[in-house]
This record gives structure tokens, C-alpha cells and sequence, in this order.
């Protein structure tokens, strides 16, 4: 069954649109992550998920339930984590995992405390006067204590702790190896890649590239080169894909051989070089900064 | 009923606070009956009554023979002002019921659990239409003790307590008028900071109308867009409620519980 579908997805306000034409796939079992910049579209995304707001063309499904007409169904089965967290104020932790577990129908609270203490959570403390990072934690504990099928997690990682992320990870990859589906939103493909399955890459409100992150992905290299004057034509004969060209100097992505590399770089009289493996993260970064079409984004794949 | 009780929690200091102040006024207007029984006080209102045009005085439901030495008159007097004050809390808790939540964040919580949204609407109403019934009980009662220690058993006190409790019953129906039309309000505002001014305006502005058509005869109709005005103490007293004005704002609340229904079934949630 699939955790999550979108079809052709697309909600403006208006004039402004802000999810373009969206079509994604998270499988059950899956780590998800979505990732992309500030108003990229991912908050949104989730919102329209969740039917906080509504799509104005396409539609979509979460656990095969149609957002839009089954949302109470939904969230039987589904555990939310916001990016900024603003719950009631004047409630303990403690009264708000016992308030979700009532919305839940659920009578044993007996999963409150080894939660907590997974989370290192004081559930006597109120929540207005909790730090950002706890407020997070408890925030977290209320969308896992119902043990939902799918996890939806927009920036948790924002205020939390690098040991603290560390910590979350775990609970999460717990949760994910009890059958947990997980879809969480990022800025920082870094935060996340090591835990995903799978990541799409969103700006401007588009899906650009979804990545799966269990096959081997094909190595290449970002060269830059600083030069008094160069060829582009050899560069591109010997296979380079051009990211960013200006007057003396040129970026670009490299997949084949070393040694006619070098050899085509020693004719030219660069004054300065840098050459790298690519990551994920450069090669979206790269995207990110170029401004690049959509199809820029086949390198490496 | 976890969302009743969620929004119990979270309405009930309101609530106090409005009954602590209202019971204050009460007992101070009250307090000041014993000195309109004097002739002299009686005289000087008669005599600035008698200055005032009747057209003005009926936009306040007095005539300038109006006895404030009769506790039934002097409270239904007094009871105009806490209607006002009862018609804004209501206005107010109306107003805000779905918008605070939004403007707040906290409906991130909220609808994140198996709810739909009519089942965020109709907790809330509920939520809110049984403290308003809490606070008119309460002040009913407050006003029913304090008219019959006020008025010294000249009184019979049957007659006391059946014109406390009428008077109440058309306080009653302005304040769930007002609470209705906010929680309409409520889901089209854009943030809490609009509550004051739209439950201000909805209340004041309506008795404004009021006031005008009783003023001018002419526009003598436009006193039914004033619920403040048809279910005023003072007619209460003289002819009961008007069934007319029942009926035509029982539609127009019927009205709006639907249309809060349908648009926030359909609105985009502010997140």
C-alpha cells in the first residue's frame, strides 16, 4: 500500500503559486524526506496532507484514504509533528499525551512514560514554559504515543540538539523497524540523508529530483577551474557538464576518465583548480545556486 | 467530549472573569436602589427625564413617568446595561471559538487528531453555549438574591422572581444571538486582534440601528436588526418576549450555524 500519493498537486494563494503540479510516491515502511530551501513548498505540501488547507488542482491520498474526504480517518493512523510547535500553553506534557491518547480513544497511558524517558521529556513542566527543543520533544511524543502507521515530521530537526537529533533518529528508526512509514520535511539534505530511503528535492514549489539513497549512486566530480582564457568547447567534448560559467572561470560536473582529464586540463593555463567527489548535497546545491532548468538536475543520477 | 473538555479548560478563566465583573456591577447598581426610593432622587430623575424628548427616552425603554423607585422598573433599567455587557462577552466568545485556535497555533495540535471539523465547530458551540448558560444561571441568580434583599418585602416575591427570570430570558436570547453571529465571524476574521472590534461593532453597531429607528419613525422597522432593543428589559416587562423577533432571529441563527458549518468545512486553515 502506498503511505502517501499525490496527483498533480497544486495549491497557489492567489497569485502566488506555491506547489506546482506535485506528484509523489511513499511507499509503506519507507523513510521519506522532502527536501528544499525556505518557501520552497514543503510546509504546504504536508498542510495539504493533513487537509489544513486545500489543494486547488489534483488531489491526493495518504494510507489510500483520500485527504480531503477521509481526514479524520487519517489521522486515526497518522502522527503530526509541526515545524514551529505552539500547543496549549497552560497543559502539562503530561496532559497532552494524555489528551491525545483520549482523542485516540485509547485507555491505557501506560505508553506516556518510557516515551518520556525516551525522550528525556519533565511531563509535570508546563508547555509555555518549556525550552524550543523540549517543546519539540513533547510535540514528537504526542505523535508517536498513539503508535501511528505514518509519521509526518515537518523540520524536526529545528531546535533540537545535535545529540538531541541524534536521540530523535533513533526513536524514529524504532518506530520505522515496528512498521512506522516516515515522511519528514528538511532544509539540510545532510540532517537526514544517513536515515532516509528515499528523498525528494523541492523548490519553488516543484519536485525536482527524487533520489533513492539505498542504490549506489555513480560518482562524479565538481571541477572549477580559474583561467585566463579556456575552450568550453574541449571541456564539453571530453564529456563535461557545464553548472557555471563566467568570464575566467568555470564549474563543472566530470564522470569519465581521470587521465584525459588531466591531459585536456594541462593545455589550458589555469591559475587555480579545485576538484571534488560530489555529494548528493553538492549536486542539489549546485541546482540550487545555478538556477538551473529542471533537466540540470540528470547529473549524476 | 475530549475536545468539550479541552475546550472547557481553555474557555472557563474567560469565564470567571466575566462573571466576577458582571456580579460586581449588579451589586453595585443595586447597592444604589435604596436612595431612588428617597423623593428628593426621585424628583431630580423625573426632572432630567422630563428634560429628555420621549423619542430619546423610549431609545432607552423609558417614558420620563418612569418609577426607579419600583425595583422591577429600576432593575430592568440597570439590566439594559449588563445586556450590553452580556451581549459583548458573547460576542466576544463567539468571536473567537475558531479563530483563536488558528491565530494561536494551536490547531496544529488539534486537527492533527481524528476530528473532523464540524466536530471542531459544534464542540466548540456546545462548549461555549453551556458556559454562557453557566454565566446567565449564575447571574440570574446573584440578581434574583439581590432583588428580593433590595426590595425589603414590599414586593411579593413570586412576582419578583418571575420578572428577574423573564428579564433573563431576553438576556439570554440577545447574548446566544451575538454569540451565534460571532462564531459566523469567527471563521471568516483573520486573526484575534479583529475579535474586540468585530464583537464591539456587531453589538454596538445593531444598537445603534436601534436606538436610530426608535428615533426616527420612519425607519421604526429597523429596530428588528437590533436584538439588543426587541428583547429590552422594559418590554420584557410590559409585553413578554416578542414572538415575531424570535422568530425571525431564530432564522437568522439557523442561518448562520450552517453557513460556520459549510465555510469552515471548506476554508483554508491559517497554519
Amino acid at each position: 500500500m502506498k503511505a502517501i500519493e499525490t496527483v498533480h498537486l497544486t495549491k497557489n494563494y492567489d497569485e502566488i503559486l506555491v506547489l506546482k503540479n506535485v506528484n509523489l510516491t511513499v511507499d509503506e515502511g519507507e523513510i521519506f524526506g522532502l527536501i528544499g530551501p525556505n518557501g520552497a513548498g514543503k510546509s504546504t505540501l504536508i498542510k495539504i496532507l493533513l487537509n489544513f488547507i486545500f489543494p486547488n488542482i489534483g488531489h491526493c491520498k495518504v494510507l489510500d484514504l483520500n485527504c480531503t474526504k477521509n481526514s479524520a480517518k487519517i489521522k486515526k493512523q497518522v502522527g503530526y509533528v509541526p515545524d514551529e510547535i505552539r500547543y496549549y500553553p497552560n497543559a502539562s506534557a503530561e496532559e497532552l499525551l494524555k489528551t491525545t491518547l483520549a482523542f485516540h480513544h485509547i485507555k491505557s497511558e501506560d505508553a506516556i512514560d518510557p516515551l518520556c524517558e525516551a525522550l528525556e521529556i519533565d511531563k509535570s513542566i508546563k508547555f509555555g514554559e518549556q525550552s524550543i527543543g523540549n517543546e519539540k520533544k513533547i510535540a514528537i511524543a504526542c505523535a508517536l504515543i498513539h503508535e501511528p502507521r505514518l509519521l509526518i515530521l515537518d523540520e524536526p530537526m529545528n531546535g533540537l540538539d545535535p545529540l538531541m537529533q541524534k536521540r530523535l533518529f533513533e526513536v524514529l528508526k524504532d518506530a520505522n523497524e515496528k512498521g512506522t512509514t516516515i515522511f519528514l520535511s528538511s532544509q539540510n539534505l545532510k540532517e537526514v540523508q544517513d536515515y532516509c530511503t528515499r528523498v525528494a528535492f523541492i523548490k519553488e514549489g516543484r519536485i525536482f529530483k527524487i533520489e533513492d539513497l539505498t542504490k549506489v549512486r555513480k560518482k562524479y566530480m565538481i571541477i572549477e577551474i580559474k583561467a585566463e582564457s579556456f575552450d568550453l568547447r574541449d571541456l564539453e567534448i571530453l564529456g563535461g557538464r557545464m553548472l557555471n560559467v563566467s568570464e575566467n572561470r568555470v564549474k563543472f560536473s566530470y564522470d569519465g576518465d581521470v587521465e584525459k582529464l588531466l591531459k585536456t586540463l594541462s593545455m589550458m593555463a589555469i591559475k587555480d583548480i579545485t576538484i571534488k567527489n560530489a555529494s548528493l548535497e553538492d549536486e542539489v546545491l549546485d541546482y540550487y545556486e545555478g538556477g538551473h532548468s529542471d533537466d540540470a538536475l540528470e547529473i549524476g543520477i | 467530549m475530549t475536545l468539550l473538555k479541552l475546550e472547557f479548560k481553555n474557555i472557563f478563566r474567560g469565564l470567571l472573569f466575566w462573571m466576577g465583573i458582571l456580579i460586581v456591577v449588579l451589586v453595585v447598581f443595586m447597592a444604589f436602589f435604596p436612595a431612588m426610593e428617597s423623593s428628593t432622587i426621585q424628583n431630580l430623575v423625573r426632572m432630567k427625564l422630563g428634560a429628555l424628548p420621549a423619542p430619546l427616552l423610549a431609545a432607552f425603554g423609558l417614558t420620563e413617568m418612569s418609577d426607579f423607585s419600583d425595583i422591577k422598573v429600576y432593575f430592568a433599567f440597570i439590566m439594559q446595561f449588563i445586556n450590553i455587557a452580556i451581549a459583548i462577552y458573547a460576542a466576544r466568545a463567539g468571536t473567537s471559538a475558531l479563530i483563536k485556535e488558528e491565530t494561536d497555533g494551536t490547531i496544529e495540535y488539534l486537527y492533527a487528531q481524528p476530528i473532523t471539523r464540524s466536530g471542531i465547530v459544534a464542540a466548540k458551540m456546545v462548549a461555549h453555549f453551556l458556559t454562557y448558560c453557566l454565566l446567565i444561571i449564575i447571574l440570574e441568580m446573584v440578581s434574583m438574591i439581590l432583588v428580593l434583599v433590595f426590595s425589603s418585602g414590599k414586593y411579593e416575591v413570586i412576582v419578583l422572581l418571575l420578572n428577574v427570570k423573564g428579564i433573563y430570558l431576553g438576556t439570554f436570547i440577545s447574548g446566544f444571538i451575538f454569540m451565534i453571529l460571532g462564531l459566523w465571524f469567527s471563521v471568516k476574521l483573520r486573526s484575534t486582534r479583529q475579535i474586540g472590534l468585530a464583537a464591539m461593532w456587531m453589538v454596538f453597531g445593531t444598537y445603534s440601528i436601534g436606538i436610530f429607528a426608535a428615533l426616527v419613525d420612519a425607519v421604526g422597522f429597523l429596530r428588528y436588526l437590533s436584538p439588543l432593543d426587541l428583547f429590552e428589559p422594559n418590554l420584557i416587562l410590559a409585553s413578554g418576549i416578542n414572538l415575531k423577533a424570535l422568530g425571525l432571529w431564530g432564522g437568522v441563527v439557523i442561518l448562520a450555524i450552517g453557513m460556520t458549518f459549510a465555510f469552515y468545512n471548506k476554508k483554508d486553515l491559517k497554519v
